[in-house]
């Protein structure tokens, strides 16, 4: 974990340095890379040898629930332009928001029903019960070779050096915040904790829901509390230390952590109703102007091209990193390499599905597109794809990635079972609606985690 | 004792009423006020419902909690029904309800028939049985089955919904069947018979058209629930072909998580169906409703 | 006519399609949650047998699950103390209601035929700590010190629900008690106000204990229904904050589909319907002999 977070730098440092010497030139088209091929224009080609008369019907489950806005939009995009140059291939999507999304999973799973494309998250909680049932098609790693992932992008795919899944993008979160409202309250953006504990307060006085939070999924509250952490002591190690049993989550530092985390929530930091709303809810809370704040990933940066929020919310979206203390920097970030696509074991057609992987991970595709409707972050070197011309919202979130310094990996719910999952975030949920103390909320870590040691 | 109460004939539903002659009194007014006000709180779901379904999606974050529509958003409808596949959904939900409610009238007749007529030693243990369903969290029975259907392959065609649905409806049905057998005299039957017809031709040629009013209930009140059933639908059905109308309001809720206007049109969409079944069969309803839970 | 109605054959043609159905679905399932419940099943791959484990573990360890069984009973008595009194009261007033009366019978009944999914969502709003009716009102009401987050909560989470619950419930509380009050001969309350009864003595005196037998069909339903609730709560809390709103239904599919633990989830559904088997038999029993008879 920690390599793969060192690693995450070093790609972020190569974004950076593409970003820089593109910075100057504005509107053009990047297309001129070394190992870019010159057709350009159209969604490149790279069908295999499928015979044309054979029909084909291929399953694809994905957790991009909104297929007409970002990210979604652009998978939904790069499908239809393939069935369209495969007249034979049909592809049927089904999507669902992340939550309900691992529980189908699992309904799949445990009947051998598995589509035969999936969205996979290269992390314990959802890779290993698939592997370790042999339900994941092996994939060739020559077979996207050109693709220019970045490097370390797959480890949360492999094992024993053996690659079951593709990254789509890097997940890093950042703070999402209405310039507007924090204009006309005279906020400025905060760059210490101490600083966003001000803001938030600022805006409880005016009667403004400070940041909106998805409470009732909970896996945004892991994922702070690795920030909290991390700024506690300057570390993001000492999470995954805590569950892999070398230290206890009493310990000082992590408790302190707690307890940083609860007087945000104290302070009413989380939005009204945050604990009853899911990804939706807090999205659309923060979209139509009613939060001042988002908490969630950089893959939320078409939040700037949706056209169900009002014009003047989208030119007023931005983002910062989460606020820095004397331990921690605003560089330090929690990141990972998340979600991307696996292929079932049992697909009656694997060669298709594969067909369709490398179809899609062609550069001038997925990341091309995805970054240029503004829609996310990649986990394939896209340098050559930045146009000048992307939202602001966008290239405050490049920002971001590309002046990280240190990551926490794998988030913390995600790092052993299920049952781990529910545990983990159910404390979290207990400790945020003052149903538990720190203390406690630390034993109750030490037990989820000690039951999945265990095992 | 319980018997008695059971209406020999249908309910009368336009009892004269003693009341009609007595002078208006004061009490009279506070309780029709009252009633009004607990009508206003029952209907207001349905007025909210589809007031926000005419709405722009920025509205529904407005100050006021019913906002009249200028202009109304029509295009809400459009896209639920252009985007969400609903017609599609819609005609999966019509097919799937209507055969389960057939089929469970058709069983309940006859197993109401069976166990109210006929003589037999076991009568007593299997209808006990099948009312102990009525106890059984189906909730219960969703992960089993799901195992059970891929095991025998079954997973991914109507059947999958069609058959859980109607073993879960069959205790009530069953009740309001025999509850309502109950109260029909023998006498037709019985010289039927003596005229030569066979059990068959009895139950589908004289008891069928009597039962007619339970039968409707059962209908009404099965439609109802196979409609709206949404947790089985959702964890059953794999085939994007064969999804049924509710799963659309969960795959709105993520697939157009911002276009809460849309979502709306959708929850209109599935709720119209069963509000005009029940506004027409009303009387059915509750005169099926009192016989089962009379005899229960 | 004898012979015909003990016809063998026919009887096994008549009761085999629904019967077959009824233990295909119902029956069988069970048994297979009985055997899955006695593994440690994680939904995929292997298992192993542990016997008891689960059970002991549901029972004796775990609090979700008694709070989950509390939640239940909870809705049960303000099902049967709060919503049933009112409905009983709301048919007395249906009966003089009328040339209105079908009217308002119809209106009554409306949400219950109502989607959940719907209902869900409006009360979802109408308890929104920002934008929702109920805050509104009080705000409007000058009672701002009042508002609150109603679903967010733990205290009054649970309440929303049981309202929520009842509210959607109500029509079928109605028809039965209204129903029942059908069934009252009239010449017994023509008696009654020959002999000089007022309306509340004829009521209090003579038409609820009548009622009773509804009564205790009506508990009975309630009870079963009550025990069952899952849908609401899927939908408007999905059982939190923290485990505070959590029902046994809802519990059962978390522990199965998000947690993974399918040997755990059975073994929670056997001790679900097991609960619901003996609280209905002994309602039934106890009800039977209190107001059964008169």
């Amino acid at each position: 974990m920690n390599g793969k977070g060192i690693k995450l730098v070093l790609a972020s440092l190569m974004v950076s340095v593409g970003l820089a010497g593109c910075g100057g030139g504005n509107n053009a088209p990047a297309a001129s890379t070394p190992t870019d091929s010159p057709e350009s224009t159209a969604p490149a080609t790279n069908s295999g040898g499928n015979t044309p008369e054979e029909k084909v019907t291929l399953k694809f489950f994905t957790a991009l629930a909104d297929r007409a806005n970002g990210s979604g939009k652009v998978e939904q995009d790069i499908i239809d332009a393939y069935m369209k140059e495969h007249p034979n291939v049909k592809i049927e999507v089904e999507a669902l928001q992340d939550e309900p999304y691992k529980s189908k999973i699992k309904v799949y799973a445990s009947s051998n029903q598995l589509p035969d494309i999936i969205q996979a998250w290269g992390q314990p909680s959802f890779l290993s019960p698939l592997l370790d049932n042999d339900l994941l098609l092996e994939l060739n790693k020559s077979d996207f070779e050109g693709d220019q992932f970045v490097a370390g992008s797959m480890d949360g795919f492999s094992k024993d050096d053996k690659l079951y899944g593709l990254p789509r993008g890097a997940d890093y979160m950042v703070m999402y915040y209405n310039k507007k409202i924090f204009a006309d309250n005279g906020i400025e953006v905060p760059k210490t904790t101490a600083e966003l504990m001000d803001v938030v307060k600022k805006l409880r006085d005016k009667k403004i829901n400070p940041i909106a939070m998805n409470g009732m999924d909970a896996w945004t509250l892991p994922i702070w509390y690795e920030f909290a952490a991390q700024r506690v002591n300057g570390d993001f190690n000492k999470m995954d230390e805590a569950v892999a049993r070398k230290i206890s989550f009493t310990d000082a530092d992590l408790v302190t952590a707690a307890k940083d985390m609860k007087a945000f929530a104290d302070a009413k930091a989380f939005a009204d109703g945050w604990l009853t709303a899911d990804y939706g809810a807090a999205r659309n809370l923060f979209g139509q102007g009613q939060a001042a704040m988002f908490f969630m990933g950089a893959w939320e940066s078409g939040l700037a091209t949706d056209e169900n929020f009002s014009e003047d919310f989208r030119n007023n979206v931005g983002a910062f990193a989460f606020p820095a203390s004397d331990k921690g920097k605003t560089t330090d970030v929690a990141a990972w390499y998340g979600g991307g696509y696996a292929v079932s074991k049992n697909s009656k057609h694997p060669e298709a599905a594969v067909d369709f992987l490398k179809y899609f991970f062609t550069p001038e595709n997925w990341s091309k597109l995805l970054w240029q409707a503004g829609a996310g972050t990649p986990a394939q070197q896209f340098d050559q794809f930045l146009t000048g011309s992307e939202t602001n919202l966008q290239k405050e979130l490049i920002d971001v990635f590309s002046t990280m310094t240190s990551s926490s990996g794998t988030p913390l719910q995600d790092i052993g079972d299920d049952e781990f999952k529910q545990k983990v975030m159910e404390a979290h949920q207990s400790l945020l609606s003052d149903k538990m103390s720190a203390e406690d909320f630390a034993k109750a870590l030490d037990a989820a985690s000690d039951k999945f040691a265990g095992k | 004792m319980t018997n008695s109460l059971s209406p020999a004939a249908p309910l009368p539903s336009t009892k004269p009423h003693k009341e009609e002659r007595r002078k208006v009194s004061g009490g009279k007014i506070l309780m029709m006020a009252f009633l009004i006000l607990i009508a206003l709180f029952q209907l207001f779901p349905l007025i909210w419902l589809v007031d926000y379904s005419l709405l722009k999606s920025g509205e529904f974050f407005g100050s006021s909690f019913l906002k009249w529509p200028s202009p109304p958003e029509w295009q809400n409808y459009v896209n639920a029904f252009t985007y969400g596949r609903v017609p599609r959904y819609f005609a999966n939900s019509l097919i799937i309800t209507v055969i389960t409610v057939m089929l469970s009238a058709l069983v309940s007749l006859m197993m109401g028939y069976a166990f109210t007529r006929m003589k037999w030693k076991l009568s007593g243990v299997v209808l006990s049985l099948i009312m102990m369903g009525m106890i059984i969290p189906i909730h219960a029975t969703l992960l089993p089955n799901f195992i059970l259907f891929n095991k025998l392959g079954m997973l991914n065609n109507m059947y999958t919904l069609i058959l859980p649905y109607s073993a879960i409806v069959i205790p009530m049905s069953v009740l309001i069947m025999t509850g309502f057998l109950e109260t029909i005299p023998r006498a037709i039957e019985e010289s039927a018979v003596i005229d030569g017809a066979s059990i068959y031709g009895v139950i589908f040629k004289i008891i069928f058209p009597i039962t007619k009013p339970a039968l409707a209930t059962v209908c009404v009140l099965n439609f109802i629930s196979t409609w709206n059933e949404f947790i089985m639908a959702n964890t059953f059905l794999t085939s994007e072909d064969l999804k049924t109308i509710p799963f659309s309001i969960m795959k709105f809720a993520g697939e157009y998580s911002s276009n809460y206007g849309a979502q709306f049109a959708v929850m209109t969409i599935i709720a119209i169906p069963t509000i005009l079944i029940y506004l027409l069969f009303t009387e059915q309803m509750t005169k099926g409703i009192t016989a089962g839970a009379v005899k229960g | 006519m004898h012979r015909v109605l003990s016809d063998k054959k026919a009887i096994a043609l008549l009761i085999a399609p629904g019967l077959f159905l009824f233990a295909f679905m119902i029956c069988i399932p069970i048994f297979m949650s009985a055997y899955y419940g006695s593994t440690d099943w994680g939904g995929i791959g292997k298992y192993n047998f542990i016997g008891l484990d689960n059970y002991r573990e549901i029972l004796f360890h775990d609090k979700v699950f008694w709070t989950s069984l509390g939640n239940a009973l909870l809705l049960t008595a303000a099902t049967v103390f709060l919503q049933h009194p009112f409905a009983i009261l709301l048919a007395i007033f249906l009966t003089h209601s009328g040339k209105y009366e079908k009217v308002f019978r119809t209106i009554f009944f409306i949400p219950a035929v109502i989607s959940i999914v719907v209902t869900a969502k409006l009360w979802s709003s109408i308890f929104h700590p920002n934008y929702g009716l109920l805050n509104k009102l009080l705000d409007g009401i000058g009672l701002e010190a009042l508002k609150h987050d109603w679903l967010g909560d733990p205290n009054t989470a649970i309440w929303c629900i049981i309202i929520v619950v009842m509210w959607q419930g109500f029509g079928y509380a109605l028809l039965l008690y209204y129903s029942g009050l059908q069934g009252i001969p009239s010449d017994l309350s023509e008696a009654a106000k020959i002999d000089g009864a007022n309306n509340f003595t004829l009521y209090t005196r003579i038409i609820i204990p009548l009622l009773s037998p509804m009564m205790r069909v009506a508990i009975i339903i309630a009870v079963t229904t009550c025990l069952k609730q899952m849908e609401t709560v899927f939908l408007m809390t999905n059982g939190g904050p923290a485990n505070s709103t959590q029902f046994l239904g809802n519990y059962l599919y978390k522990t199965a589909f998000s947690s993974s633990l399918y040997g755990y989830g059975n073994a929670i559904s056997i001790l679900f319907i097991i609960f619901c088997l003996v609280l209905t038999v002994v309602l039934n029993k106890v009800l039977k002999k209190d107001i059964g008879e008169f």
